[in-house]
């Protein structure tokens, strides 16, 4: 990767970069919601909260295009593109998935920002992963589970932080370290 | 212009690709640029564009003086990767925004740059329904919009059929005769820009440049002997009368009975978008026929397994990437090979010191050497190519030619989907012609009637996002209910069309019915209860609370889709940055890349047929997910890099201050939209409140 000589400043391909990673993530929501969402969503009606051990997948927008693009606000932008593509392409949010998108990716945001925008390895990929986790289980929470159990809760929760933290954490190390060897990275 | 012994080094290379030349561009001339791939002959381009940065792009020697403040206008090789916007004058458009043209001239610019590149068609023409050629001639409007004092076009027909590329040709001259403007066209192919120019610069790998004026008769194309046709061997592929058709698409395409034996070639001609590659992926097994059939030596094609198939038939793509689902060269070949086999195979296709490279990393000839080898190493009795000399400079095309005569020497059947005809007679083929067809209407989802039509897409949001959150605050029947109730009314009334709504609100009615289910197994427990098990327990209080969970979720979810369809991402973006003050650039930047979502989609369909060809059909989808979605992104990633070249080259990032050309206005009528939501939300929440049934969410 090229070095830029401040790594605060965007250029024009950066911000094309991020856009084609964030909307690519989109695509790929939107592929993983036609793959799995029908067998997916029915068992998990059952379940008690582990259902959220897949919704990792849909935190990756914000952490993958934050290690790709590796500047301030690539994972706010990149979670909340990815966000707007899977509504516009079509799920059961519509507008709101704007609001999921921002949330989360603002979380991921907050992770990289504390650590100065300096670290980009599998350590504060998964910590990113896992705060962006809790703001989604935040959002799913408030929005569709409000009348669960105080156990339900506990599950969904604590299964919304893994799922953040292997999924799109660990997810996006390997996404990323693939784009690497594949080299689409060069400049 | 004036190149001092000039050179530029890519990061990460060793080799420079520009090495020591020095030239100079004067106003009004009109140069050819020719060589073979890795000529250096595109970063020349990039060079004059001044689309090299320092850093960003590598590191340059030399010096390159230009004349202070000149325009350039640049289009590149691929059509679908310059495209910005989704309507036709909004494309032109573009790059007088980034450059700050006053708003009122921006109409006459654009008429006029449609009307020299002959694009007569309406302001709003969807840029995803345009052809190669009529896509190319939209480039180089936008370019021309600029008023540029020189045009740099590198590759600009390559990737067209004969069709496209004369109307760029045609388009082109038309350019030159209204335009005072200095012309640079990069090409390997000069015959065909050869009236056109005046200086002929060539450009030899190790940049040894010649520089002549350009006389008389064009360098003639490699001259190839006829071929020797072996005598047809056994018979391979028996098609009775075809019938095709693509999914989802209306169109067919028809084919009449066929045999072919080993050692022939049939070729499959027409023009972009008659059908030819739905025939070759019919014959290849990878679509069923509507009617008729295709016996692969005696069975039926399209009902081997996809391992089976991998063996008997090989299959080369356009892009020939959509073969790769391995992360080494090496195990692209293992996967049906044995590693003494793999050892031979890689040597013979000049493989050998790529074997742990990555297949995506691979360049171009590099990638078309390795998806020739796995479709042909098993003993493959049937190949078929998809347009394989496409964008071939002279000696790609030799060596094509010299593969397929080679192949078919071997008794291998061959079918090529192709519009090059020097190729079709150099490998000897029989050809079967596919008319062209009307391509089908586009179908475009209705434009929002009424008041919703002309509200700014931000009062659309705000309205159904603020009552949202007024629901949120309680989860009961009530304020669900009537929330849904006075949107049921609004929502027509404001012209948003229901039709087709339904196919939208599936999801939104699913995910309401499966949480109302959770809800009610797990939810807070109150009343009697009806059934437990184990963490399950069913109560009284569980069911009333599922119910108005998926009440609520409809409620909050159902306006929510059903408004998002009626805003244009466009309008959207217009009024964040205009309304909201938002960042223009990433604005900008995202709109660009959505365009991408219509070619993922045809880049999906081609890897599904690919996936059962390279017999990786029988793996499952889950170990294969993380290979596919790293093949996506990379794809996606390469495409961008033509599209910011393009987009700089309109002036995308420069400090210029943007200008609009289209307005977004926040008007009092957008002020009484979001107000009505709001109202929505509090006699919702008021309703609950007063018939008692008001149960607050965070207690």
């Amino acid at each position: 990767m090229n070095a830029s000589p401040n790594r605060f400043t965007w250029r024009p391909r950066d911000i094309v970069l991020a856009s084609i990673v964030g909307v690519a993530c989109g695509g790929l929501f939107a592929l993983w919601n036609i793959a799995n969402v029908p067998v997916l969503q029915p068992l998990g009606a059952l379940l008690p909260g582990f259902q959220a051990l897949g919704h990792g997948v849909w935190l990756i927008g914000g952490v993958l295009t934050a290690l790709v693009v590796r500047r301030p606000g690539a994972a706010l932008y990149g979670e909340l593109l990815a966000a707007t593509v899977s509504a516009l392409i079509g799920n059961q949010w519509g507008a709101i998935t704007l609001v999921y998108g921002a949330v989360q990716g603002l979380a991921a945001e907050l992770v990289f920002a504390l650590f100065a925008y300096r670290l980009w390895g599998w350590i504060v990929a998964v910590i990113a992963g896992g705060v962006a986790g809790v703001a989604m289980a935040g959002l799913d929470l408030i929005l569709f589970y409000p009348a669960a159990g105080a156990t339900f809760f506990a599950i969904y929760g604590v299964s919304s932080v893994v799922s953040g933290v292997v999924l799109a954490g660990l997810g996006s190390v390997a996404l990323h370290r693939g784009l690497v060897r594949a080299g689409a990275l060069r400049a | 212009m004036e190149f001092t012994r000039f050179g530029w080094v890519y990061p990460g290379r060793e080799q420079p690709a520009l090495f020591d030349v020095s030239v100079a561009l004067n106003r009004g001339e009109r140069w050819l640029i020719t060589g073979p791939s890795g000529s250096g002959k595109s970063t020349l381009a990039l060079a004059l564009a001044g689309l090299l940065r320092e850093d960003d792009d590598g590191h340059g020697r030399g010096t390159l003086e230009r004349s202070p403040g000149i325009v350039v206008g640049a289009v590149f090789q691929q059509p679908d990767n310059q495209t910005v916007m989704s309507r036709l004058y909004d494309d032109v458009a573009f790059g007088l925004e980034n450059a700050g043209v006053a708003s009122a001239e921006m109409t006459d610019r654009i008429l006029e740059a449609l009307d020299d590149v002959g694009l007569d068609l309406s302001w709003a023409h969807p840029t995803r329904a345009l052809s190669g050629g009529q896509r190319q001639r939209l480039a180089l409007a936008g370019a021309l919009a600029l008023k540029p004092d020189l045009l740099v076009l590198d590759e600009p027909t390559s990737a067209l059929d004969p069709e496209g590329q004369e109307q760029v040709k045609t388009a082109l001259a038309r350019i030159m005769t209204r335009r005072s403007i200095t012309l640079v066209i990069v090409d390997h192919t000069p015959s065909l820009w050869w009236d056109m120019v005046d200086w002929h610069l060539k450009i030899q790998p190790g940049s040894t440049v010649s520089f002549a004026l350009v006389t008389g008769v064009a360098p003639a194309l490699p001259l190839v002997e006829p071929p020797h046709l072996p005598a047809p061997g056994p018979l391979v592929v028996d098609v009775s009368p075809l019938v095709v058709s693509r999914a989802g698409t209306v169109a067919t395409a028809s084919l009449p009975p066929q045999q072919l034996h080993e050692g022939e070639v049939l070729a499959i001609m027409g023009p972009n978008g008659s059908g030819k590659t739905t025939l070759l992926m019919t014959l290849a097994g990878l679509l069923p026929p509507l009617t008729g059939e295709v016996l692969l030596q005696e069975s039926p094609i399209h009902t081997l397994s996809s391992r089976e198939l991998a063996q008997r038939v090989g299959v080369v793509t356009q892009n020939p990437s959509h073969a790769f689902f391995h992360s080494r060269v090496i195990d692209e070949i293992t996967a049906h090979h044995d590693a003494e086999s793999a050892g031979d195979i890689l040597r013979q296709w000049g493989l050998e010191t790529l074997m742990n490279a990555h297949p995506l990393s691979l360049s171009g000839g590099e990638s078309r050497r390795l998806a020739l080898a796995l479709a042909t190493s098993g003993g493959q009795k049937l190949l078929l190519l998809d347009e394989p000399s496409q964008s071939l400079d002279a000696q790609g095309w030799t060596e094509l030619v010299a593969t397929l005569r080679r192949l078919r020497n071997q008794g291998v059947a061959v079918v090529i989907a192709t519009h090059d005809a020097r190729l079709v007679s150099a490998v000897g083929a029989r050809v079967v012609r596919v008319q062209a067809r009307v391509r089908p209407p586009l179908e475009t989802s209705p434009a929002p009637q009424g008041v919703a039509a002309r509200a700014n897409p931000l009062a659309l949001l705000l309205g159904v996002l603020i009552p949202a959150f007024a629901l949120i605050a309680s989860v009961d029947v009530v304020s669900a209910a009537t929330a849904l109730a006075l949107y049921g009314l609004v929502l027509p009334w404001a012209g948003i069309s229901m039709h087709r709504m339904w196919i939208r609100l599936t999801p939104v009615l699913l995910a309401s019915v499966f949480s109302a289910v959770t809800i009610a197994l797990y939810g807070q427990t109150s009343g009697e209860i009806v059934w437990s098990w184990g963490l399950v327990e069913i109560s009284q209080g569980s069911l009333n609370l599922s119910l108005a969970t998926a009440l609520r979720i409809l409620a909050i979810g159902a306006p929510a889709v059903v408004i998002l369809s009626a805003v244009d991402v466009t309008r959207l973006a217009d009024a964040l940055i205009q309304n909201l003050k938002a960042p223009a650039n990433f604005v900008m930047g995202a709109l660009a890349a959505l365009r991408l979502i219509d070619v993922m989609g045809i880049d999906r369909e081609v890897r599904s047929w690919m996936t059962r060809a390279r017999g990786e059909g029988d793996r499952s989808l889950l170990r294969r997910a993380l290979p596919e979605a790293i093949w996506l992104l990379v794809g996606a990633i390469r495409r961008s890099e033509t599209l910011a070249r393009a987009m700089e080259a309109k002036a995308f990032g420069t400090n210029a201050k943007r200008t609009h050309y289209r307005t977004s206005v926040f008007t009092a009528g957008d002020f009484l939209w979001v107000a009505l939501g709001t109202l929505i939300g509090v006699l919702s929440l008021a309703a609950a409140v007063v018939t008692g049934s008001f149960d607050a969410t965070f207690s």
